[in-house]
């Protein structure tokens, strides 16, 4: 890293006794290569410095809405929590995990995460590339098309629930008369059948989610440098050569923050399932997140859904570490 | 005058840190004085009214402010219609908050389980609200008796309510505390298609050798006969026969108990008394021969029903029932409101008929009980949140006599569809004239139907349990696989009979 000494100069003055300190040296290694007074924030007593006053109140809000709830909730998962007023929680250890391996519509809950996680993130990744590369090579107009294709991501998605309960609805639903005059829906329901339920969730998913795609690899294809571009077309390599050569790799690390984040956004969602099959028929759609609803906030379970929240919550984020660093290890994080 | 200038920093450093010590202290002031409400008179004067029991008792806590958490239900719509007169009236506000029933469960089960008050009001649902906050409500015994607050002139006896609605509603597992005085009534009936039955009447007769009616005596056997009628892709005017509202949760659980219960009166568990309900209801009857039996029979009924009919509450075979996808439909009587209305449905104007719900068929039981119009329900009450201060819960129950009173209902009933719980308003001179076209009281068609199947042998009030949540999450999975046929019915109910037991730890 390059030390930008005379940027820090004009804070200290010019003491060149004092840069070859060894705390100084130490106090260098914080500075960015913008060559900011990041090292100054840092210095000791940040905590009591201006701008450690001023973080405090974001520090304490942040405490008390994600910290303390998360702790909290750490703790309830080890309690049977009392159903009736006045009745002290039972502390039950582990209980409530072990339990969990015993429940059935947890363990068949995460085989329909997967399923929907699976088939809306292949989704809105392939139909997203496709538009942001559509988008990406237009030259007029692009910046009017590209607000239209982002106009389902603006949507609340109780409200895209209902549209597509709307749509499916058999009395009713465009896309339902569509499916059965094309003789694609035989028997003549969408979400009230056993094998289209969770089909119908997909698209709706897809509907509202693959702009959010589009737009970031949107973002990542206009940061492909047109040198190599060049070069590669120049060395004669067709346009699907270069797209896999030169596009897809330096589009990797935007790649994998836009998966990354749909990963953790689906893997929580319950919106539409709430809206438009209640988990129903027969539970094909409950997934383990609206599982984690029914039993907490349905069932008043609540040391029973925090478990089941903070199972949930790691491996979520265990796989999402694991994707990340399996993309290290064959070297195209950047 | 000082020419010196703060700097920047230095007026930010200094003002954030008051706006900081601002705040706390007003967190921390806040927290310890903040007044739970506000009167409009002072402390002795109401100390007055309430003794003399002489001044106006509606207006003792004129300027309090209540809300009341509802499900989106018209007698709810209606009552926040009216709520500028309740204000005139006591000098209080209500804010009625209205959203789906599984909403209103979470939000106010949070706030009751959290020992907050949100919401003073609750809406009281029977099963899947009662059965798990009757212990967080107020005890209503001690306010019905009291006269320092204004009281209803017919009392809240059982008698003046529908057949044991008050138990139904009010009291969960023992008779020690009344949680809520019963609001608004849903009961299913057979919606039908009557005009229809007329027209095909001689070509049924012909092919099924009886005729094509829908009365009391009508068995699910004859429903089945019925949906299969109008199945025959001949018939123009609708698509299928019959259409069900098997939606995961209260809808399914509701809409498989009825054909359950008709064949020998079958139940998940004995209770001493099914109206009060237990909190141990011990093994349940699942994997007997009943149940096997009705489930066979089931699910060729649900085979026939409109193929929608598992993702269907009463909302969703409503639409179909108006928009002529199906010719039958058991619904709940609220909503002959919107059948009945030509710019909404096509079967208004006197195409509709109500029955009671389908009659047991004698052939399909196998326990040696009766074969019944299983008739069930959902009795929606006013309950008051536990934790208000005594005198927000005065104040609450001011408007729950109020918001339950005969003469509020019966307007209600009349200008905007409500359904009402008093005896009174249901046998009124006037309602009964408008149980019978032409009426301005759609809803009231369906009363006959409803006041025969809300009495015994017909009516079945549900499992009162306290885990009725879960257990109606899990028979409607297993059901709907059977209703599928994804799974047969002796599977189905020996799945169910292990399931039920192991949730209740039997």
């Amino acid at each position: 890293m390059v030390i930008p000494v005379k940027i820090l100069g004009q804070f200290r003055g010019d003491n060149t006794t004092y840069y070859n300190q060894q705390s100084f040296r130490k106090e260098i290694a914080l500075v960015t290569n913008n060559g900011r007074e990041l090292s100054v924030l840092h210095k000791k007593k940040f905590i009591f410095s201006f701008y450690g006053w001023m973080l405090i109140p974001a520090v304490i809000l942040l405490l008390v809405i994600t910290v303390y709830p998360f702790f909290w909730m750490i703790v309830m998962s080890l309690f049977k929590v009392a159903v009736r007023p006045g009745a002290r929680n039972e502390f039950v250890g582990f209980q409530n995990y072990v339990n969990l391996v015993k429940d059935h519509l947890w363990v068949k809950g995460w085989g329909i995460q997967a399923k929907y996680v699976s088939m809306s993130l292949t989704l809105e990744f392939i139909l997203g590339f496709a538009i942001a590369l559509f988008l990406n090579r237009l030259r007029k107009g692009a910046n009017v098309l590209t607000t239209v294709f982002l106009f389902p991501m603006m949507v609340a998605p109780v409200a895209v629930g209902f549209l597509y309960l709307y749509l499916f609805n058999a009395s009713f639903g465009w896309y339902y008369w569509v499916l059965r005059s094309l003789g694609i829906l035989k028997k003549g329901s969408i979400l009230g059948d056993l094998h289209w339920a969770l089909a119908g969730l997909v698209i709706a998913d897809v509907w509202e989610w693959t702009p959010f795609m589009a737009l970031i690899l949107l973002a990542g294809l206009k940061k492909v440098p047109l040198d190599q571009l060049e070069a590669a077309k120049c060395d004669g390599a067709g346009s699907i050569r270069r797209f896999i050569d030169v596009v897809l790799p330096n589009m990797v690390p935007i790649i994998v923050i836009g998966v990354l984040i749909r990963f953790m956004d689906i893997m929580r969602y319950i919106d539409k399932i709430f809206v438009m099959t209640t988990g129903g028929p027969a539970g094909v759609t409950k997934t383990i997140s609206y599982y984690l609803f029914d039993v907490a906030f349905h069932f008043f379970e609540l040391g029973r859904g925090a478990a089941i929240g903070f199972v949930l919550l790691l491996i979520t984020l265990g796989l999402a570490i694991a994707f990340v660093n399996i993309l290290k290890k064959k070297g195209v994080q950047r | 005058m000082s020419s010196e200038k703060m700097s920047r920093r230095k007026f930010l450093e200094k003002t954030g840190l008051a706006a900081l010590s601002g705040g706390l202290l007003y967190a921390v002031g806040g927290s310890i004085a903040k007044p739970k409400f506000g009167f409009a008179g002072g402390q002795k004067e109401k100390e007055v009214i309430k003794k003399q029991g002489g001044g106006d008792v509606w207006r003792q806590y004129a300027g309090t402010k209540l809300i009341f958490m509802s499900e989106n239900t018209p007698p709810s719509s209606a009552i926040k219609a009216y709520s500028k007169e309740f204000y005139d009236l006591t000098g209080m506000e209500i804010d009625v908050q209205q959203d789906v029933l599984s909403t209103v469960q979470e939000k106010v089960g949070i706030d009751l389980k959290g020992g907050t008050t949100g919401y003073d009001l609750n809406y009281a649902q029977d099963k899947p609200m009662n059965t798990m906050f009757a212990d967080y409500w107020v005890d209503l015994h001690e306010f019905i008796n009291d006269d320092t607050l204004p009281q209803d002139p017919e009392g809240y006896g059982q008698d003046v309510w529908g057949y044991r609605w008050l138990d139904v509603t009010g009291y969960f597992y023992n008779r020690d505390r009344l949680v809520s005085l019963p609001y608004d009534n849903a009961v299913c009936v057979m919606f039908y298609r009557k005009d229809l039955f007329e027209k095909y009447s001689n070509q049924f007769e012909k092919e099924y050798g009886y005729p094509l009616e829908y009365t009391d005596d009508t068995t699910w056997k004859n429903v089945m006969d019925f949906a299969k009628f109008f199945n025959n892709p001949k018939i123009k005017e609708v698509e299928y026969g019959i259409g069900f509202q098997g939606l995961e949760g209260w809808a399914g659980q509701l809409d498989f108990q009825r054909p359950l219960f008709s064949h020998g009166q079958w139940e998940e568990w004995s209770f001493d008394d099914p109206f009060i309900g237990t909190r141990n209801p011990g093994p349940c009857h699942w994997g007997d021969d009943q149940s096997v039996e009705t489930l066979k029979h089931m699910q060729d009924l649900y085979a026939l029903g409109h193929p929608e009919s598992l993702s269907w509450n009463w909302s969703g075979v409503n639409t179909a029932f108006q928009t002529g996808k199906v010719a039958m439909c058991p619904n709940y009587g609220e909503f002959a409101a919107t059948v009945e209305d030509p710019d909404q449905s096509i079967a208004a104007g006197g195409k509709t008929g109500y029955g009671m719900d389908p009659k047991g068929e004698p052939s399909w039981i196998v326990n040696g009980g009766k074969a019944v119009n299983g008739t069930n329900y959902g009795i929606g009450g006013i309950a008051i949140n536990g934790n208000l201060s005594k005198d927000l819960q005065r104040a609450s129950y001011i408007f729950a006599v109020w918001a339950t009173s005969a003469k509020l209902q019966k307007r209600v009933l009349v200008e905007l569809g409500g359904t009402p719980t008093r005896m009174s308003v249901l046998t009124d001179p006037e309602v009964v004239k408008g149980m019978k076209r032409p009426t301005k009281m759609p809803n009231a068609l369906t009363y006959p139907a409803t006041l025969k199947g809300v009495i015994p042998p017909h009516v079945v009030p549900g499992p009162k349990i306290p885990k009725w949540n879960e257990y109606s999450v899990i028979q409607c999975i297993e059901l709907s696989k059977c209703m599928a046929k994804k799974q047969g019915p002796e599977e189905t109910a020996k799945i169910l009979k292990k399931k039920l037991d192991q949730m209740h730890g039997v």
